[in-house]
């Protein structure tokens, strides 16, 4: 037998039946790769669905009763809503103790007096001023500041005692 | 199709542009379908390409039962890279034949490590066919493997399957040339060790 007869043996057909093994194998994964989606494909759907669903969720539960499946979620929103003026006066308060806790400090921009601002005088029934009524003149603004008075340490010196002349003699 | 234009005579100045047209490939039609994961179109392909890819892996792998469970796992994974497949016909059935090849060689790396028996030697008795047609010849057998790998690929693939330079290039990932070297000196080995019979 000589080469080409020998590679001539080489050539097989596969059976019906064989086919038809790897055609039931090849619809199933067909099947299973239709139906999965790539990880990062279905996390990007739930994502655009939760930002498409929540304000419909919010509308729906603004105007859900008590016993309503969604006066839960109408609860919760309410609580949020609460909450969130508390944290912003809370936070107010905070810059307000750190700008005026320490003394010797120079105000702020913010907290000093606006020169500029002229106070406008109380008029009598008569257009007259009221003698009680002061005018600030801009760029004149007298601002004291507590400073606290310098405390020296105390300096003792003790003088050694000397001793009496002694004369000789 | 490609288009070339050649020069006709230097003096002249006239160019003439020759179309040469590429056949379709049988393959082309159901590329589409492959891409969609179309059930009719990998039982067309399936059906087109199956003896081929086995009498391949058969030719490599010396066993018909393993050859056959590497040709399903070659349109297993065919299912996985449908959608990013590029090409046309052709692209894919030198796609399935580089699959099978690789399945091939994971066969051999699987064979070396668990030192075993090599499987053309072990006669399948569940297969209920005759034992002959299941099995390579031991002296193809010992002809194949005195082959380097790649060798013994584009042999089989050229007087086998009946590959051209082109498509055998392709599945080994080289070039025409170099696809024609491999053939032509397989060839030469093989008339040595089991006669000549041109």
């Amino acid at each position: 037998m000589r080469w080409r007869e020998h590679l001539g043996r080489a050539r097989i057909e596969v059976d019906a039946a064989t086919r038809e093994r790897h055609l039931d194998t090849i619809d199933r994964v067909l099947g299973e790769a239709r139906s999965h989606r790539t990880r990062p494909g279905r996390i990007l759907a739930v994502a655009v669905s939760l930002v498409l669903l929540l304000p419909v969720v919010a509308f729906a539960a603004e105007r859900s009763a008590p016993g309503d499946l969604l006066y839960p979620v109408r609860q919760a929103m309410e609580r949020v809503n609460i909450r969130l003026p508390e944290l912003d006066s809370a936070s107010f308060d905070s810059q307000l103790d750190e700008g005026s806790g320490s003394s010797g400090t120079i105000p702020t921009t913010d907290q000093r007096p606006n020169p500029t601002t002229t106070t406008e005088p109380e008029r009598d029934g008569e257009g007259h001023r009221s003698p009680t009524t002061s005018t600030t003149v801009p760029g004149r603004t007298e601002t004291t500041l507590p400073r606290p008075p310098p405390t020296l340490p105390p300096t003792t010196t003790t003088i050694p005692e000397r001793p009496p002349p002694t004369r000789p003699g | 199709m490609s288009v070339s234009a050649l020069p006709q005579t230097a003096s002249s100045g006239v160019w003439i542009t020759s179309v040469t047209h590429t056949p379709p490939h049988p393959l082309d039609v159901h590329i589409d379908g492959i891409r969609a994961r179309s059930n009719t179109a990998f039982a067309a392909v399936y059906h087109a390409t199956v003896d081929d890819l086995a009498s391949f892996a058969f030719a490599m792998v010396g066993d018909r039962r393993t050859a056959e469970d590497i040709v399903q796992q070659t349109f297993v994974e065919l299912v996985k890279a449908a959608p990013k497949l590029k090409g046309d016909g052709r692209s894919l059935r030198s796609w399935l034949f580089r699959s099978v090849r690789f399945g091939c060689l994971d066969e051999y790396r699987r064979r070396s490590r668990n030192r075993e028996v090599p499987h053309h030697s072990v006669p399948d008795i569940s297969v209920e066919d005759d034992p002959l047609q299941n099995q390579l010849g031991p002296e193809l057998e010992t002809a194949l493997s005195m082959l380097g790998s790649r060798q013994r690929a584009a042999v089989l693939l050229a007087n086998v399957v009946g590959l051209t330079g082109e498509e055998i290039a392709t599945v080994l990932g080289t070039t025409r040339r170099a696809a024609y070297s491999l053939v032509e000196r397989g060839e030469s080995r093989l008339r040595e060790i089991l006669g000549d019979d041109s």
